[in-house]
C-alpha cells in the first residue's frame, strides 16, 4: 500500500511537469521563430530604404548637374555646415548635395572639372555617392553662327551643310537650304518677330554660347606681357607680311598673293576683284590672316568671278581669317574660301560688332562666326569641324567615375 | 486517501496539462499564421523594391531623351505576378502593379508627343502597389537630366 502511494505521488507531478516543459520548449521555439520573422521583415524594410536612399543620392547629383548647367554661379557649395552641402526634400526623403574641385578642395571654381557629392537619406538609411563631372561643349556643328544681332537671310539657293546657330535672332526669307539643325541658344534667341518659317529641325539650348573676340584671340597668341603691346596692336607691326609672295606692302592686298604657313599676316585693306586670288599655302603650317585695326572701317572685299582664298595643300593646317573691324568682310564673288571666317569683336565699352555680308555665290569650306551675317546671294557653306571653338560649356554632366563613399545605415 | 480520490487528482492534472498543451498549440498556430503573414509581407517588400529598382534602372538605361513623358494622370503601368513575371496581358492574375510617372519641368514648345527641353529636370516616380487593393509597398523617385547618371 505504501508502495502504491509513492507511485501515485510520482504520477501526480509528472503530467504537469511534462506539460510545463512542453510549454517552455514551445515558448522558446515561438520566441525564436518570432524573432526571425521580425528581423527578416525589418531587413526587407531596411533594404528597401537603402535602395531608395541611393535613388535619392543619384537624384541629388542629377539635380546639381541641371542646376550648374543653367548657371555655374548658383552651384551648391560645401559651405560651413556639417555635414557639408545644401539639403533638399525630395520623394519622401532628403538629399544633401555640393560641388567640389577634383582635388577635393571646396568651394568648386567653375568651369573646372568637378565632383558632385550627394547624400540620400530615407527613414534613417543614408547613402553617399561621389560622381565626377565636367562641362560639355555646346551641341551643334556650326557652319554658321551669329551672336547678338539679327541675321537677315535671303535666297532659296543658299546651301548650308552643317548646323546654323545663334544667340540672337534669325530672319529667313526664301527658305534657305540647311542640311543640319538650327540652334537657338539662350533666352534671347529665336525667330525674328516670332515668325517661324517652318521646315527646319529646331533645337533650343538654355544658355547662349560664348566666343572669344578677335582681340582676345590675338592676345592669346601674342600676350602683351611677352609681345608688347600685344594682340592686334602687336600684329600691326610684327607680322609675316614680308614672307608673302609677293610681299604685302602697306598692309594692303589688291592683287594676287600667296601666303605661306605657318604665318600671321596683318592687313587693313583687302580689295580683290576679277581673277585675283589669295592662295593659302599651308604646306608648312597653319595660316592666320588678321584684318584690322580693331574697330576700324577698312575694306575687306572679295568681288568678281574668282577672287579666292584657297588652301590646296594641307587641310590639317587650318586657316583663319580674323576680322577685327566694324566694317567686316564682304563676299560678293564666286570664290572658294577654304578657311574659317571669324568676325566677332567688342569695343572698349563692351559693344559687340563683326559683320559678314554676302551677295555672290561663294563656296566656303570652313565655318563662319560673326556678330551679324547677311546673306543675299547663293552662298554654299560646307562645315569643317573644329576650326573655331566656343569658350563656354553647353552643359555639365557625368564624366567617368561613380563611387559610393561612407555608406552607412543610421 | 482513497483510491477513487487519488484517481480524481490525476484526472485534474491531465485536464490542466491538456489546457497548457492546448494553449501552446494555439500559440503555435497563431504564430505560424503571424510568421506566414510577416514572411509574405517581407517577400512582397523584397519583390516590390526589386521591381521598382528594375523600373528605375530601365528608365535610366532608356535615357533622358528617349524616356516617354508619363504624367501622373496617365502613368505607365506594368503588372507582375508573385514570381515577378510580367502580366500586362492578364492584370487580373497579377499581384503587383508598378506605376511609373515621368514629368519634365520644361518641355519643347508644341511638341506632341511631349519632348523634354534640353535643360529639363525630369522627375521619375515609381510606385509599387499590392493587388488587389492599393497598399503601397514601395515608392521611389529620382531625377533624369541630360548627361546625368
Amino acid at each position: 500500500m505504501r508502495h502504491l502511494d509513492r507511485q501515485i505521488r510520482r504520477q501526480r507531478g509528472g503530467v504537469l511537469i511534462s506539460a510545463l516543459a512542453f510549454m517552455v520548449v514551445i515558448s522558446l521555439l515561438l520566441a525564436g521563430i518570432g524573432t526571425l520573422c521580425v528581423s527578416y521583415y525589418g531587413r526587407a524594410r531596411t533594404d528597401s530604404d537603402y535602395a531608395a536612399a541611393l535613388s535619392l543620392a543619384e537624384a541629388g547629383v542629377n539635380f546639381e548637374f541641371r542646376k550648374i548647367s543653367l548657371d555655374e554661379t548658383t552651384a551648391d557649395q560645401a559651405g560651413a555646415s556639417n555635414p557639408p552641402g545644401v539639403l533638399y526634400n525630395f520623394g519622401g526623403g532628403t538629399f544633401r548635395v555640393y560641388c567640389a574641385n577634383r582635388d577635393g578642395s571646396t568651394p568648386w571654381k567653375p568651369p573646372s572639372n568637378l565632383y558632385v557629392i550627394a547624400t540620400g537619406t530615407l527613414n534613417g538609411a543614408t547613402r553617399t555617392i561621389q560622381v565626377s563631372a565636367k562641362g560639355y561643349a555646346p551641341p551643334g556643328n556650326y557652319a554658321i553662327y551669329t551672336l547678338n544681332s539679327i541675321s537677315v537671310w535671303h535666297g532659296s539657293a543658299v546651301v548650308v551643310v552643317g548646323d546654323v546657330g545663334t544667340n540672337g535672332q534669325l530672319d529667313f526669307t526664301g527658305h534657305p537650304g540647311i542640311q543640319g539643325s538650327i540652334y537657338f541658344n539662350g533666352p534671347s534667341a529665336g525667330w525674328y518677330g516670332g515668325l517661324d518659317p517652318g521646315g527646319y529641325t529646331e533645337l533650343r539650348e538654355p544658355r547662349p554660347i560664348q566666343w572669344e573676340t578677335v582681340d582676345q584671340k590675338a592676345l592669346d597668341l601674342f600676350p602683351a606681357s611677352t609681345y608688347p603691346p600685344g594682340g592686334m596692336a602687336y600684329l600691326a607691326t610684327n607680322n609675316d607680311n614680308a614672307r608673302a609672295t609677293p610681299p604685302i606692302v602697306g598692309n594692303s592686298i589688291t592683287n594676287s598673293v600667296t601666303l605661306h604657313g605657318p604665318g600671321n599676316y596683318y592687313v587693313t585693306n583687302i580689295n580683290l576683284a576679277g581673277n585675283k586670288t589669295i592662295d593659302l599655302d599651308n604646306t608648312g603650317g597653319p595660316i592666320n590672316l588678321w584684318v584690322g585695326p580693331s574697330g576700324g572701317t577698312g575694306t575687306c572685299r572679295f568681288r568678281g568671278g574668282t577672287a579666292a582664298l584657297t588652301a590646296s595643300q594641307n587641310p590639317s593646317n587650318v586657316c583663319h581669317i580674323y576680322v577685327a573691324t566694324k566694317s567686316g568682310i564682304d563676299l560678293a564673288g564666286n570664290q572658294r574660301i577654304d578657311a574659317a571666317i571669324y568676325a566677332y569683336n567688342k569695343d572698349s565699352l563692351g559693344n559687340e560688332y563683326g559683320y559678314v555680308v554676302n551677295s555672290g555665290n561663294p563656296t566656303i569650306n570652313g565655318q563662319i562666326l560673326a556678330n551679324q551675317v547677311d546673306i543675299n546671294g547663293n552662298i554654299t557653306v560646307n562645315y569643317v569641324p573644329d576650326l573655331i571653338k566656343p569658350t563656354s560649356f553647353g552643359y555639365y554632366g557625368f564624366d567617368n567615375s561613380w563611387v559610393e563613399i561612407n555608406g552607412v545605415n543610421q | 486517501m482513497s483510491a477513487r480520490r487519488r484517481r480524481g487528482v490525476t484526472f485534474l492534472e491531465v485536464l490542466i496539462a491538456a489546457l497548457i498543451v492546448g494553449t501552446c498549440i494555439a500559440s503555435v498556430v497563431s504564430l505560424f499564421d503571424f510568421s506566414f503573414r510577416l514572411t509574405l509581407d517581407s517577400y512582397d517588400q523584397d519583390v516590390a523594391y526589386t521591381l521598382a529598382r528594375n523600373a528605375l534602372e530601365t528608365i535610366k538605361e532608356t535615357g533622358f531623351y528617349y524616356t516617354a513623358e508619363a504624367p501622373t494622370t496617365s502613368p505607365v503601368v506594368h503588372y507582375y505576378d508573385r514570381n515577378q513575371a510580367n502580366q500586362d496581358s492578364r492584370p487580373s492574375a497579377a499581384r503587383y502593379k508598378v506605376a511609373i510617372t515621368v514629368v519634365s519641368d520644361r518641355i519643347v514648345a508644341g511638341s506632341n508627343p511631349i519632348k523634354p527641353a534640353e535643360d529639363a529636370l525630369r522627375t521619375v516616380t515609381v510606385t509599387v502597389t499590392l493587388l488587389p487593393g492599393s497598399q503601397v509597398l514601395y515608392q521611389g523617385s529620382t531625377y533624369l537630366v541630360r548627361a546625368g547618371i
